[in-house]
This record gives C-alpha cells, sequence and structure tokens, in this order.
C-alpha cells in the first residue's frame, strides 16, 4: 500500500516544516524497501559507504561511536520518522555507527531517489537541510549534557527531551512515554557508569519525580523534571521557520 | 547473571537500589562500582567542605562490597580563603 511506509516520514517532516499537497504526495510515493530488523542490530557501520539512507518507520535507534578500547558513546537516540543517516548523501564514509534499540521496521531509500526528490521538491530538500540541522542543534545539547551537567540534572533533561519528541509524533500518553532502554544504554547516551545511572534513576523515583515500569517512563511532575533538567525547548525547532 | 544492588549514603542520606543490575562477574562489579564512586564524587564534591560516601553492594543473599570516600576541607593556615 503506498504511503504505509512513508506515513512516519510525512508526520515528522511536516509536523516541523512547510509542505504543500504536493511535497506530501512526493514523499508517499517515494520508493522504499523495507526490512524488519531485530533489536541491538548494527546496520550501518563506522566505514561503511553507503548507497542509501535509512528512515526508522517503526522502533528506536542510536548512533554511536566506540573508542578502541571499546567504550562506547551514544550520540544520539532516533524515533520513527527519522533518517538518522541522512549525512551518508552527502558525507560518503560513515563515521559512526547505527544501532537497533528495539525491534525495528528500517525504510531503505536509494542516494538516486533522494537527489532525485530534492532537486524535485525544493520544500522537501529544505526540510530535510532542516532536519539535519535540528539533529546538530540536538547535538549541541547533549554535548552541554556529557559535559558539563550533573548526572541528575543531564538525565532530567534526557527524559525530557524524549518526552518532548515522542509527543511530536503522537506517541506519548500523560506524562509517559514508552522506551525499551536498558540502563547500560542510558549510562551510554549520559556517559555515566552505569551504577550512577541506577542511582539518579532511584534519586528521581525516591524523590516522586519520575516512576518506571519495565519499558516505560512516567513524568509525574513533568514541569519539576523539566526544572531539574535544565530544560528550554528552543533547540527542538518543533515548529516551521517563518 | 546475578543482580547486584548499590545502596548509597550521601553524609546521613541513604538510598536504597531497588531496581539492581545484573553483571557477569564480581570482577566487573568491583570496576563498576569504583567508576560510580567517581561519578557520586564528581557529582557532590565540588563545593563541599565534607562528604562521607558510601556504596553498599548486596546479592540476594546479602551484603558483597563496602565502597567507601572521604573528603574534607580543611584550613591549615591563618590565611583568609577569599
Amino acid at each position: 500500500m503506498p504511503g504505509t511506509l512513508t506515513a512516519a516520514l510525512v508526520q515528522k517532516l511536516s509536523k516541523a516544516n512547510r509542505l504543500d499537497q504536493d511535497d506530501v504526495l512526493a514523499l508517499e510515493q517515494l520508493s522504499i524497501h523495507s526490512k524488519r530488523v531485530a533489536a541491538q542490530h548494527r546496520f550501518v557501520r563506522d566505514g561503511d559507504r553507503p548507497s542509501e539512507s535509512c528512515l526508522i518507520v517503526d522502533g528506536f535507534a542510536f548512533r554511536s561511536k566506540l573508542t578502541p578500547d571499546g567504550q562506547r558513546q551514544i550520540l544520539s537516540l532516533h524515533m520513527p520518522g527519522e533518517i538518522p543517516d541522512l549525512q551518508s548523501l552527502h558525507l560518503h564514509v560513515m563515521d559512526h555507527d547505527l544501532t537497533t534499540l528495539t525491534e525495528c521496521t528500517l525504510g531503505f531509500i536509494k542516494h538516486d531517489t533522494l537527489r532525485e526528490l530534492n532537486q524535485r521538491r525544493p520544500n522537501v530538500a529544505a526540510a530535510l537541510w532542516r532536519e539535519t540541522l535540528i539533529d546538530s542543534a540536538i547535538f549541541r545539547e547533549w554535548i552541554v549534557n556529557v559535559g558539563r551537567r550533573p548526572a541528575r540534572v543531564r538525565m532530567a533533561h534526557l527524559l525530557v527531551e524524549l518526552y518532548e519528541r515522542l509527543e511530536l509524533i503522537g506517541r506519548t500518553t500523560k506524562g509517559s512515554f514508552e522506551l525499551p532502554i536498558t540502563q547500560i544504554e542510558l549510562a551510554d547516551c549520559l556517559g555515566l557508569s552505569v551504577v550512577h545511572v541506577n542511582r539518579i534513576l532511584q534519586q528521581l523515583r525516591h524523590d516522586g519525580l519520575v516512576a518506571t515500569e519495565r519499558r516505560t517512563f512516567h513524568l509525574l511532575d513533568k514541569a519539576k523534571v523539566e526544572e531539574v533538567g535544565q530544560f528550554e525547548k528552543i533547540y527542538l525547532h518543533q515548529r516551521p521557520s517563518v | 547473571m546475578p543482580r547486584y544492588y548499590f545502596d548509597t549514603r550521601d553524609n546521613e542520606t541513604f538510598i536504597a537500589d531497588e531496581i539492581g543490575v545484573d553483571i557477569a562477574s564480581l570482577e566487573e562489579v568491583r570496576t563498576m562500582v569504583s567508576a560510580a564512586m567517581a561519578d557520586f564524587a564528581k557529582d557532590v564534591l565540588p563545593g563541599s567542605a565534607f562528604r562521607a560516601l558510601a556504596i553498599e553492594v548486596r546479592d540476594d543473599f546479602g551484603p558483597v562490597l563496602l565502597v567507601s570516600l572521604r573528603f574534607e576541607i580543611e584550613r591549615v593556615s591563618a590565611q583568609k580563603l577569599t
């Protein structure tokens, strides 16, 4: 069925960008081949030379880099509607890994197809460019997080960011969101030890701010979690520019 | 994999770990708990004059390791700290 695979992409792009009907139609008619991929599968590797970019249709994925002594830093988390390796269209050698956090449906779009789309639909080209700029705005925030914020602030900041990003694509319910992430993965996002991440989560629970169940995070007092996380939403640029 | 729990003390504040972390070996627990103490200290020492930190590791059968760190700033000259 046309549009099934692209629905997440259309939803994401049309929230933060101005697209007209023809743009949406062009996106819906994109030629995509999909693959169901298990959790923890590295689907693009550091050093690869991809000839296609990969849309997350369903599930979660992350970007990461490994140090030579095996320490992993997770650079960003990705959700449905995002194309985390869009830059491989212009940067031909991958400089980091992309791994599925959960089981995912991935949609592969050929670079030639994307190039043709960008030429034909300037609004779409601008939207994709803008998405990669927002991506780097999020990186900047993560650098501040990992480099300068105490652990409790870091954790609170990350949780609110995830909430806001998931809310945009309609995947939150009353202060809660589902994200099947382990403490080890959270630690690698935050540049902290697993045990300290565990302590911070306990502390946030103890203070009545956050509750966690298997795969669900509940922000019990979202305004307070935002305050703890020194969270300012601007960097997510969730509304189209004028 | 055995599950280990990391209860922490920061001066008088005690936080019990109700979640725990699955860790393959006691050797790994030692490495992980020292990394955790370093994170813990980095968070709470700046701006403090005295801090007694502890991480008490237990498994399902009882206590396993005790890691502690004592931090104190003492004035040893009459010179004013500005």
